[in-house]
């Protein structure tokens, strides 16, 4: 059946509809346009967990850029087997002046770290501190799963490389502006 | 007058289709996820359904304070598998828990092959003992103790209760407890607090159990552990498994 070959009352009823299902469409063109990445699973909030800062749980976490942690590892990875290592390790990381003299004594002078993979970068605690100077801080825990290579020539092994995949927890400080 | 009629009913069509698609497009049923959409929840479909907006990771939204970063430190390292270069003894002789001496060691460890000596790794403990008595404790008491390093993760297994900073192993067990024997940190040590099982970690014969415990540093142990009678007084501590958690 064609148009005019219709009812005038239900041609009506089809031309309204068609102009109101029209206008929707046109109405409202916005859209989402990106996946947005999954939050943090919140664990409970622990004063150990900012190096024995004291610090005020926020009631809701701000996940801080996944970029700051990738920049860190990078420069942490960097810095293995160097004496800048020192000054990447949080001053409570567990035995660090042990580390560092094993590392000056135990680790072949030519063995490097290589960074394979970041993965799973998560803002799993955070709280808010005034510092000394009355500067409002943002303190984070940031975890990251990362795989590593080291890497060296050995007189009798020849050319020696150990993968191995660790969880680094790091402290993130920001200032509040 | 025909013409006059037939333009009324197409004014009266394109009001109508403006009211309908005005009404669809703010329809809450119909809603749409937007461009930067804030922080919160928002109910689709009246109350059926709901969407939780997470805030977003990049950069300071509206009305949010602005974020200068200062400082990022290396707080810990847990080694999850493979070598740690972070291992405070041996950050290159080390492979899944257990550190070396020799080179050759790790390289045999890192290609799936068994050292001998077993290093000085969690997997020391993996063995099976002859729980013994305590010189204080009464005489029909035996025990084994686990102490652990929490900073280098090596494992010594004791069979007596002189020690035991991570776990005692004991029996009988303490006062009315249930079972043949049961398992605590020391607390006169205070190195680990036990995470699992909540209360007594209450042991029988022939069961294993696993009993997960943390040190101060946060360091995180689940040891599994088996009771085995010989008869009288006398048991069997089978150890299947100490791994980091």
């Amino acid at each position: 059946m064609k148009t005019r070959d219709m009812a005038p009352g239900v041609r009506l009823i089809v031309l309204t509809c068609v102009v109101g299902v029209a206008a929707a469409l046109l109405a409202d063109v916005s859209e989402a346009r990106e996946m947005r990445r999954f939050n943090a699973i919140r664990t409970p909030q622990q004063v150990a967990q900012f190096g024995g800062v004291q610090v005020d749980p926020v009631d809701r976490i701000l996940p801080v850029d996944p970029r700051v942690a990738r920049d860190a590892i990078t420069k942490f990875i960097g810095a293995w087997n160097t004496p800048l290592i020192n000054s990447i390790l949080a001053e409570n990381f567990v035995d660090k002046s042990r580390f560092l003299d094993s590392t000056a004594t135990n680790v072949p002078r030519n063995a490097r770290l290589r960074l394979l993979s970041i993965q799973g970068v998560q803002t799993i605690a955070q709280g808010r501190r005034s510092s000394e100077d009355g500067e409002r801080q943002l303190i984070s825990t940031v975890v990251a799963t990362v795989r590593t290579q080291v890497e060296f020539n050995d007189a009798t092994s020849g050319f020696v490389r150990l993968e191995g995949t660790n969880d680094f927890y790091l402290t993130v400080t920001e200032l509040l502006e | 007058m025909l013409e006059s009629a037939m333009r009324v009913s197409v004014w009266r069509t394109f009001t109508l289709g403006l009211v309908l698609g005005t009404l669809l497009s703010t329809n809450p049923g119909v809603a749409r996820a937007q461009e930067n959409i804030e922080e919160g929840e928002v109910r689709v479909g009246g109350a059926r359904a709901q969407i939780r907006i997470v805030p977003n990771t990049v950069g300071p939204r509206a009305g949010q304070l602005k974020r200068r970063l200062v400082d990022v430190r290396v707080a810990r390292v847990v080694a999850v598998t493979g070598n740690n270069p972070t291992n405070q003894r041996q950050p290159v002789n080390n492979f899944n828990g257990q550190e070396f001496t020799s080179l050759s060691d790790t390289i045999t460890a890192s290609q799936g092959g068994l050292v001998a000596g077993g290093g000085q790794g969690l997997d020391n403990c993996v063995t099976t003992v002859s729980m013994k008595l305590s010189g204080t404790a009464p005489a029909n008491f035996r025990f084994a103790s686990f102490d652990i390093d929490p900073n280098t993760g090596s494992c010594v297994l004791v069979a007596d209760g002189s020690t035991g900073s991570a776990l005692i192993v004991q029996t009988p067990p303490n006062g009315a407890n249930p079972g043949q024997g049961e398992a605590f940190p020391d607390a006169s040590v205070g190195l680990f607090t036990q995470v699992s099982p909540a209360g007594t970690a209450s042991m029988f014969n022939n069961t294993p159990i696993t009993v997960t415990v943390r040190a101060t540093n946060g360091f995180t142990v689940a040891i599994t552990i088996t009771l085995i009678p010989k008869g009288g007084n006398e048991f069997d501590l089978q150890v299947t498994s100490v791994v980091q958690v």
